[in-house]
């Protein structure tokens, strides 16, 4: 796909009542069909810039454009997951449940679950090998675990373009081994997946691309490039 | 064994549909942690039910005890309370408990002092109007529980097409957001069964208890199940249960409120279920 799947344009947010910027004059756009990570340290606006792209908060500048169109256009090829966090795990649904979930928009507003959307998300379930939890309710669920039915939501989406807040986060070895499988599978099958991620350490081996981030665009390029030192350092360095 | 009219097993079988219908709109209030909100949207339907006694009155309907103007002007006001809060939550920076209880207590208010108009009206039927507080079986109609069912009706067919969408306005708005729902609208659909609720349980429960009918049920089945789909039935089935038994007990009872029995009724189910189950929810 010759076409940007995700393209920001002089980006930039403030939140009210707050003078400093968020983000500050953002431009970039990540290379189709590949694994980018949006890196940098806490209070970057790395979340910040997922949300504003989603339209979950409103930029005072700029726009996102997804595959050269505004995200309405196109809302069935992109696939936003949340963090962990930001749910409570103490609701009553089951696994499999929430993979269904992915599927409400495909199967239309105010129409019912059929049996084959069940089958569908129970495939999504099986891809992150939660097919054996998937009546359990999610509170009693492993963080690894919770990650994964959130993973399943998303690939039951089956979007072409993801973008995935802190998957990394709080999890086991195997459901991030787990994770970077399905990451390549994605990228096999020409999807775009956009990750915000916290660990420099790893990030080179998992990603293509990197942007660099702390309010501002601090590098961005191929990851080895990226993370330099000399970058590391402007981009964790006080005020960046 | 005592037998039961038609009329009487007419209005035991209107409480038993309101107490399901409050068992089944108040698991998603209680999911979408809105219970404050329903509160003061209950208590603020006092002054539309005064201005709607003073249109039937002024009409000459039923003396002003016009139930359909009564809960019009219910609604009306209900509405307008929970519309003040939202605008108040969006464009004040006063918290939600603040926007809440200053809504529910001016509501209250105006309400109160309306009715103390009303009682100096000559010929009107003012004492009616106190059943809207605590609620009362005795001296319904079958009118009045015909629309109560229909309304009932209505209000429990919306909420089964919109399962699926409450269910996700509850559990992730943002992601819900991202998928292309309307959020606001889910969340004013919402607000707007509960007000039917609030309104439809006006007669019977009393506008100052109905919260509890609202919640008691759907807090109690949640300490039994894990699952949504056995909530909303045993919620239902427990708020039946409850308006049901209350209802009995108003109508046997002399001077006993309807809406006081039934909350009675719940609570007896949910102190054990809360001991019992513990470790649940």
């Amino acid at each position: 796909m010759s076409i940007l799947p995700f393209h920001v344009q002089n980006l930039s947010l403030h939140y009210g009542g707050q003078s400093a910027e968020a983000l500050s004059d953002i431009n970039w756009s990540a290379p189709a069909g590949q694994l980018s990570a949006i890196i940098g340290p806490n209070g970057a606006g790395k979340s910040t810039l997922f949300k504003a792209a989603m339209g979950l908060l409103n930029a005072q500048k700029g726009q996102v454009q997804f595959f050269g169109e505004n995200l309405d256009d196109v809302r069935g090829q992109v696939s936003y997951m949340p963090q962990r966090t930001a749910v409570d795990w103490d609701f009553p649904v089951n696994a499999l449940d929430v993979a269904t979930m992915g599927l409400y928009a495909q199967i239309g507003w105010l129409k019912r679950i059929k049996r084959t959307h069940k089958e569908q998300a129970m495939a999504a379930l099986e891809r992150v090998k939660m097919a054996d939890h998937a009546h359990k309710q999610i509170g009693a669920l492993s963080g690894g675990q919770q990650q994964r039915v959130f993973l399943a939501r998303a690939l039951a989406q089956n979007a072409d373009l993801y973008l995935m807040d802190e998957p990394f986060a709080g999890i086991d070895a195997k459901t991030q081994d787990l994770i970077i499988d399905i990451f390549h599978a994605l990228k096999a099958a020409g999807k775009t997946v956009i990750v915000v991620h916290h660990d420099l350490h790893s990030a080179e081996g998992i990603f293509d691309e990197v942007l660099l981030l702390n309010k501002r665009v601090i590098a961005h390029g191929a990851a080895s490039e990226v993370l330099s030192e000399t970058h590391l350092k402007t981009a964790y360095s006080a005020h960046g | 064994m005592v037998s039961i009219g038609y009329n009487s097993l007419l209005v035991l079988c209107g409480a038993l549909v309101l107490g399901a219908l409050c068992g089944l709109v108040g698991s998603f209030i209680y999911l979408r942690k809105n219970t404050l909100i329903s509160d003061a949207t209950s208590h603020a339907t006092l002054p539309g039910i005064g201005i709607g006694f003073l249109v039937a009155f002024a009409l000459g309907w039923e003396q002003g005890r016009h139930l359909p103007t009564l809960l019009a002007g219910a609604a009306l006001t209900g509405a307008l309370a929970a519309f003040t809060i939202g605008w108040m939550q969006r464009n004040t920076r006063l918290n939600n408990d603040v926007a809440v209880g200053a809504v529910l207590s001016v509501f209250y208010g105006a309400g109160i002092v309306l009715l103390s108009i009303i009682q100096r009206l000559e010929n009107a039927s003012q004492a009616a109007l106190d059943s809207f507080l605590l609620g009362q079986i005795a001296g319904i109609s079958i009118g009045d529980i015909y629309l109560i069912l229909i309304l009932c009706a209505v209000t429990i067919i919306c909420t089964l097409l919109l399962l699926k969408e409450l269910t996700l306005l509850c559990f992730d708005e943002e992601f819900a957001h991202t998928t292309g729902m309307s959020v606001s609208k889910v969340d004013i659909a919402l607000i707007c069964l509960m007000l039917g609720v609030v309104c439809v349980g006006l007669r019977m429960v009393g506008l100052i208890l109905i919260l509890a009918l609202l919640i008691i049920p759907p807090v109690t089945a949640r300490l039994w199940t894990d699952k949504l789909s056995n909530m909303l039935w045993l919620s239902s089935a427990i708020g039946g249960l409850c308006a049901l038994t209350g209802a009995y007990l108003s109508a046997s009872i002399e001077h006993l409120p309807a809406g006081a029995a039934i909350v009675l009724c719940a609570a007896a189910l949910f102190f054990p279920s809360a001991l019992f189950r513990r470790h649940a929810a």
